[in-house]
């Protein structure tokens, strides 16, 4: 079938902030699907209200709204623009749901566009538990017995015949939000309530449980003459009751017999047939391991998660394809990209093993219940390629950056070791090897977690190997065979004791190194034409180098897993610089590991390198491309702390390639504490206070000299990791107990913490000569909430021009004194009058997207081009951003994820997205960036318990609610001085009192809108208001902890009632 | 540890681990791209004479089991592969396996290399040896070169049965199985609509009429079709059968014989089809189909008959993947309905081989 004629305006909906479940690959499929598109001769317009995707950029779609995410919205653009298609399988479940909504309102009819893919009908029947049942049962599909409820009475009914364990499963949410296993009648009450609460048609699935078996993925696609083909199917290491997002995931499935493999092979064509799909689909099946039976789970009628990981791990441009099939064009007659010669009406071949593994966020949260489950709490994934499953495994262990470079145990106790095994958590695999070092046997440890002894049988091969090496000394054969298995030279030296540059250099010497293979969908059958490379020690190496002509190539180093404090703005700028660097005639090659993102795509670099993004592994390929240069500067914190041994590496192999941009050293001067306040004294500018301690002592007299309250943390780190702020020698003498060890090793950093500060944040670029300001950030939230934690906006609000020139003036000085090339990111606080400088990093900032966005001028590029050679004035860029426009920076977090997190604010970054909105005026923009966390109250009753230093100030505030009509109840103490102020309120009781209502109470029974509460911040105060904040989180009732913050709400309330939103195209600003 | 061989006529030599038997043994080395179902494709009848290279790296996953047999034993006459898995909880291990069917193996070598060799070159001879002691390389690589190509064997005697075999069916339909190889699921595919009476590939056609079948299948086999000894027993029957008007269904080396039956050309493809993701297409209706193969020769595009159309191609590189007859009951596939390993998308084949020889019986 021809494509089709009649359609020439596609919209495609993206799936916002990055949250938990629901990460880079949505950029990745939206982008590939509108490039497809738009080779087809379709104009495509791409609505996504997360700034840091290339989906958003210009390039990629014809036209772009960068808004927020909701029906009305939606419809506004729709009317505007008038597409006769609509994609909704391209957005997640986000995007898929507010399809649905779209579609369910009649706005779709209303305006004539036709859903392109999965019709309404389609994801009705797949994505509402309760039709889905109906349908596999009528085409004879096995599914755990199950019943849909709406309300807790029918849920009683059901209960009479179910036995626990049972599975509550809502519909129509993604990453397994809301779902849970239940054992006894309490957990059942609470699953089904929070279950209701989460799905948005109030309906969740109570199932009979096959917790234990294991769990398998097939990704479908079919075209419009019902043709299926299997892209790749996929197995859980991790058994069903592990969510598939939170489980380890092998490509192609290992443990299949032939027959059975075809048996589920049969079944998700026969189902993705009934529903109708046209494009790529998602089925998960339940395996039992005692004797052969399947049950089907679930199917998500879209690109997924998993078909991202699918894409990638095959080479099969899923999402491309989709978007071509929606246009009615047939696998027979879309060109396989990868092979040319080749359709793509085929199934891949693989001749390697893929692993992903994903990445858990535990390390900023300690006091979250690490256990994984049902409900997702990863916030990204690593994926690797090898020969052999322990290959692949050891490469995706070193991609996840947990300073882990193997199987490293924590040291469990017998219990602890046995709870790992039974209950997991993200040290799961970790606790498996240590059980097989203790003598447990593979049955026993398979009958404990579930898991296949097959793959427990892997892990073991690896225990052995280190077990050799610690025995022998390090022949040349087992150090082969060590590196087949995937042994990096970190981890032999960890085991052996040996240097690691020793191994290294006995490698080498030995020509010991890995071969580079491709990617290439046909297990070798055609030729490919994608340079898409992984490593692995299987192959024989011919050391005839490639040459490329005198072309010239650059690498640029990526940023891995997605996780907080490095999110997919800094795979935003590697692809930015990617894409500068080929239309500079380079070639541009990418390394990185995370199978999500856009960089991971087939056909963004010249040449891509899946692989870790450890020293040894980034040099593997160094010394394959020898590259012109390096680019270090996007890849977040990854890429930067490599700069260093990168730069010592190339002097000791004399590598002809060199570090481009700013200096490693001169990097290091801004991380390096003293040196940076060195730099600071001469330029006299302004930094709090602070010093390095070695010792608890040392710790408490510097805090006692420079006086509370304080900030401490461990240097060197993104995200503020462990970061406090302290009011006290007693917190100080609890945070250090608790929160870190101090030694001479591990000196704490105390700085003082400026209190009451606006914060600021810059961004930056400079060629060593002149220095360009792209953007200053006015942060919302009081400096001491981390900077990617705060609302913040451009241009500042409440900034003097005073203080804006002395900010300009102290980025320059800055710049140049670190001799910057390229990028730079600096951040201030301001108070009263006085700037401090808190820290400068010579790299892409978190906020080099939102600001490019905002200014229309693509800094990442720009920063690249400079790293080569072009100076600023080369671009003629604006002396002065003049904006006719406020816009505005919103976080997302994923505290409903995350149980036992605290969702208060502070110097630890917590969040792990953002929004950005436009507005004509900073109401708007703020209402707008509200609207895409979608928590607001624009009337009401708002309850406020605030601490004493901000009792004068919350009078103004209660009085502007009071005036738009909020009723306000307040704790005894608030209540009262609000009286005293002449503002109505009504008193309730303190949790900590104990009677009724409290604020609790009023909480549930819905009678709270919203929550003003500025912490007291010491450790009884906080916990105290945790729950509190913890309920408004499980309830989504919006809550403020920051005064600045309330002001802002009120601006946004009264522009949501007096005005209406604008919708206004990128490529008009 | 063991070592392995593998010697190739290019005079390429490839070292690395042993598995199974010391042994000896020399073939035509081909690739199969699956990646399940390798002891499916082991004891296929199809790879006799030939050396198998799987590309997928891990190989005996889950063990060894009886019912995965396309044949009493491994007609592979050796294996290279990069990973055994020396794991298996309830089934038999791929090391005891290869012992006690003789099978040697070499593993542990970069079998991507030799893949894309065999991509560029062709498929090619090659000589496999398995030993504990030392292996006389040069006495190998001299040897293979005025060693003859395993196809002027007769492969398909070596595989075919010697007597004629009774299988009772689900009814009273009775089809003739003429037997080059054939393996297990074609005759289990058939049993579930009739009785198979499975017959030697040179069964003469007196014999055949006397048993009197409702129609005939060829079944698949190795080596070269067009092998003088086939011409002039199977190919020869096969053109009187036709005449006879019998309804005749051919799969895979039985496409192949059908085709010289109807005076069609065949030709030694480069290197092949052997896996189970090779895309043909139903020309009739323009459907795609995922389907098992396993052959190296193949009927030429160019070779002329009014009486037949090439119904099914492959949308890979466009060779012929089926045909039919215009006035006759005959057709014939290149590809493997029955599966096993690989998908069932066409397994409604054999249905519609039935259709029609009920038709038949009607008399339309
Ligand atoms: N009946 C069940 N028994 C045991 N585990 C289940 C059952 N149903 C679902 N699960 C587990 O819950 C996870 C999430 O369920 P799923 O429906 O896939 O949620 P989502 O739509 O968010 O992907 C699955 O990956 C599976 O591991
Ligand atoms: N001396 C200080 N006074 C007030 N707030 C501070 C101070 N130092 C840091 N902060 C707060 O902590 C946050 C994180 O500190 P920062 O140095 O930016 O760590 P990171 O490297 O994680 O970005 C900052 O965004 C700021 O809000
Ligand atoms: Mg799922
Ligand atoms: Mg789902």
């Amino acid at each position: 079938m021809p494509k089709r004629k009649d359609i020439k305006k596609v919209l495609i909906i993206g799936s916002g902030p990055i949250i938990i479940g629901q990460a880079a690959e949505f950029d990745f499929s939206g982008s590939q699907a509108s490039r497809s598109l738009r080779e087809e001769g379709y104009q495509t317009i791409i609505v996504n209200s997360n700034p840091a995707t290339i989906q958003t950029d210009l390039e990629t779609a014809d036209v772009v709204y960068i808004e927020p995410l909701t029906p009305e919205i939606l419809a506004k653009i729709i009317d505007k623009e008038r597409p006769e298609g609509l994609l909704p399988g391209f957005g997640g479940q986000t995007g898929l749901n507010l399809s649905y909504e779209l579609a369910r309102r009649g706005i779709l009819e209303k305006f004539k566009v036709e859903l392109l893919g999965s019709n309404l009908q389609t994801i009705e029947m797949a994505e509402n538990r309760d039709c889905f049942r109906a349908l596999m049962n009528r085409i004879g599909e096995p599914i755990p017995r199950s019943f849909a409820v709406h309300n807790y009475d029918e849920a009683l009914k059901v209960l009479k015949d179910m036995n626990f364990p049972l599975l509550i499963r809502p519909a129509y949410t993604l990453g397994g939000t809301g779902s849970s296993v239940v054992y006894d009648r309490d957990q059942f009450y609470d699953a089904v309530m929070t279950g209701l609460i989460r799905s948005p048609i109030k309906q969740v699935l109570i199932e009979e449980s096959v917790l234990g078996w294991k769990e398998y993925e097939y990704e479908v696609m079919r075209d419009n003459n019902d043709n299926c083909i299997i892209i790749c199917n996929m197995e859980n290491i991790d058994p069903m009751g592990i969510h598939t997002g939170e489980s380890m995931v092998v490509a192609p499935a290992q443990t299949l017999t032939d027959k059975q493999h075809q048996e589920l092979r049969c079944a998700a064509i026969k189902i993705i047939r009934s529903l109708k799909i046209a494009g790529g689909c998602n089925i998960q099946f339940a395996v039992n391991p005692e004797k052969w039976e399947y049950r089907v789970i679930e199917v998500n009628p879209r690109v997924s998660r998993s078909s991202a990981l699918a894409s990638k791990a095959t080479g099969y441009p899923i999402a491309r394809v989709s978007a071509k099939i929606a246009v009615g064009l047939n696998l027979d007659e879309i060109p396989n990209a990868i092979t040319k010669k080749t359709m793509a009406g085929f199934e891949p071949a693989l001749d390697y093993v893929v692993v992903k593994i994903p990445r858990w966020p535990f390390d900023k949260f300690p006091t979250c219940d690490r256990r994984i489950g049902t409900q997702m709490k990863s916030t990204g994934e690593v994926m690797a390629i090898g020969s052999t499953i322990e290959e692949a495994f050891l490469k995706a262990i070193r991609s996840l950056e947990i300073d882990k470079c193997g199987l490293e145990p924590d040291n469990w106790k017998e219990y602890e070791l046995i709870r790992e095994l039974q209950e997991p958590t993200d040290r799961f695999i970790f606790a498996v090897a240590e059980a097989l070092r203790r003598g447990y046997t593979k049955k026993k440890i398979s009958e404990l977690s579930r898991v296949d002894e097959f793959f427990i049988s892997k892990i073991e091969n690896i225990v052995k190997m280190e077990k050799l090496i610690k025995r022998q000394d390090v022949s040349l054969q087992l150090l082969t065979m060590a590196k087949k298995m995937g042994f990096s030279d970190e981890y032999i030296s960890a085991i052996s004791g040996i240097k690691r540059d020793e191994i290294m250099a006995k490698r080498i010497e030995n020509n010991i190194i890995p071969v580079f293979n491709i990617v290439d969908t046909c297990a070798g059958e055609f030729e490919a034409y994608t340079p898409y490379y992984y490593s692995t020690y299987w192959g024989e190496v011919d050391n005839k180098k490639t040459r490329r002509g005198n072309r010239k190539n650059i690498l640029v180093v990526g940023s891995g897993p997605i996780r907080i404090g490095q999110g997919i703005e800094f795979d935003y700028a590697c692809v930015h610089s990617v894409i500068a660097l080929r239309e500079m005639g380079y070639e541009a090659i990418i390394i990185n590991n995370n199978p999500e993102t856009v960089s991971t795509d087939f056909d963004v670099s010249n040449r891509l390198y899946f692989e870790p993004l450890r020293l040894e592994d980034v040099l593997n390929v160094i010394f394959k491309e020898e590259p012109y240069g390096i680019i270090l500067q996007f890849g977040g914190q990854t890429s930067i702390n490599l700069a260093v041994p990168l730069y010592e590496a190339i002097k000791k192999y004399g590598l002809n390639t060199k570090i481009l941009g700013t200096s490693p050293s001169d990097m290091n001067l801004a991380e390096d504490r003293k040196a940076f306040s060195s730099i600071l004294k001469q330029l006299n500018i302004f930094q709090p206070p602070f010093a390095t301690g070695f010792s608890f002592d040392e710790v408490k007299d510097i805090a006692r000299k420079i006086g509370y309250p304080v900030l401490v943390r461990p240097s060197y780190v993104l995200g503020g990791r462990a970061m406090e702020i302290i009011y006290d020698e007693l917190e100080l003498e609890k945070y250090v107990r608790l929160a870190v060890k101090v030694s001479p090793e591990h000196p704490i950093l105390v700085d003082k913490y400026i209190t009451n500060a606006t914060e600021v944040d810059v961004d930056a670029l400079c060629d060593g000569k002149d220095v360009f300001i792209a953007g200053i950030m006015e942060h919302i939230e009081q400096a001491g909430v981390h900077s990617g934690d705060s609302y913040c906006v451009i241009p500042p609000l409440s900034l003097s021009k005073k203080t804006i020139n002395e900010i300009k003036q102290i980025v320059f000085d800055i710049a140049i004194a670190l001799k910057t090339i390229g990028l730079i990111n600096i951040q201030l606080a301001i108070q009263n009058g006085t700037v401090y400088v808190l820290e400068a990093n010579p790299r892409a900032s978190r906020t080099v997207p939102y600001v490019s966005k905002t200014i229309g001028i693509p800094l990442a590029k720009i920063a690249t081009k400079i790293m080569l050679g072009y100076k600023i004035k080369d671009f003629n860029l604006p002396a002065e951003m003049k904006l006719d426009f406020v816009s505005v920076k919103g976080p997302v977090f994923p505290f409903l994820k995350l149980p036992g997190v605290d969702p208060i604010l502070g110097p630890e970054m917590k969040s792990t997205g953002e929004v950005m909105a436009i507005d004509k005026t900073f109401g708007g923009a703020y209402y707008k960036a509200i609207l895409a966390d979608n928590k607001f109250a624009s009337s009401g009753t708002v309850y406020i318990t605030v601490r004493d230093e901000d009792k004068k100030e919350i009078v103004k505030i209660a009085k502007e609610l009071t005036l738009l009509g909020f009723k306000i109840v307040a704790t005894r103490g608030t209540a009262q001085f609000l009286r005293e102020n002449g503002i109505n309120v009504e008193t309730v009781y303190r949790i900590s009192e104990h009677k009724s209502p409290n604020a609790l109470d009023m909480m549930r029974q819905g009678k709270i809108d919203l929550i003003i509460n500025t912490p007291t911040m010491n450790y009884s105060a906080k916990r105290d208001g945790y729950t509190m904040r913890r309920l408004a989180v499980e309830l989504n009732i919006p809550f403020i902890t920051a005064l600045k913050s309330a002001y802002a709400e009120i601006e946004a309330i009264k522009f949501a009632r007096k005005r209406k939103m604008q919708v206004r195209p990128v490529n008009e600003i | 540890m063991k070592k392995g061989i593998l010697i190739l006529e290019d005079g390429t030599i490839v070292q690395g681990n042993g598995l199974g038997p010391d042994k000896l043994v020399y073939g035509e080395l081909v690739f199969n791209t699956a990646m399940t179902g390798y002891e499916e494709a082991f004891t296929d009848p199809s790879y006799e004479g030939q050396i198998l290279l799987m590309t997928y790296p891990l190989i005996g996953n889950y063990g060894f089991k009886f019912k995965h047999q396309e044949s009493d034993s491994p007609k592979i006459r050796g294996l290279v592969i990069k990973e055994p898995a020396f794991f298996s909880t309830n089934t038999r291990k791929i090391e005891d396996y290869l012992e006690e069917n003789n099978l040697p193996c070499i593993w542990g070598i970069d079998t991507r290399r030799l893949t894309l060799k065999l991509r560029y070159y062709g498929t090619m001879k090659a000589i496999l040896s398995v030993s504990t002691g030392n292996i006389n390389i040069e006495k190998l690589t001299k040897k293979i070169k005025n060693m003859s190509h395993p196809h002027s064997e007769n492969l398909v005697r070596q595989v075919s049965c010697k007597r004629i075999l009774f299988h009772k069916g689900q009814n009273k339909n009775k089809v003739l199985l003429i037997d080059c190889g054939v393996k297990k699921s074609i005759i289990n595919s058939l049993l579930k609509y009739s009785s198979v009476i499975q017959v030697p590939y040179d069964a003469d056609f007196e014999t055949i009429k006397k048993i009197n079948p409702d129609g005939i299948v060829i079944s698949n086999g190795p080596g070269n079709p067009a092998h003088p000894e086939i011409i002039k027993t199977t190919v020869k029957t096969l053109k009187k059968l036709i005449i006879s008007g019998y309804p005749v269904f051919g799969i895979c080396l039985g496409h192949q014989l059908l085709g010289l039956a109807l005076d069609l050309k065949t030709y030694k493809l480069k290197f092949g089809h052997r896996g189970y993701n090779h895309p043909v297409q139903f020309l009739e209706n323009k459907k795609i189909y995922i389907t098992s193969q396993n052959h190296g020769y193949a009927i030429t595009k160019e070779s002329k008959n009014k009486e037949i159309i090439f119904d099914w191609i492959n949308i890979n590189d466009r060779t012929i993947e089926g045909m039919r007859h215009k006035s006759l009951p005959i057709f014939s596939v290149q590809f493997h309905p029955e599966a096993s390993p690989g998908p069932y998308d066409t397994s409604f084949l054999f249905e519609k081989f039935f259709k029609m020889i009920n038709a038949e019986k009607k008399g339309y």
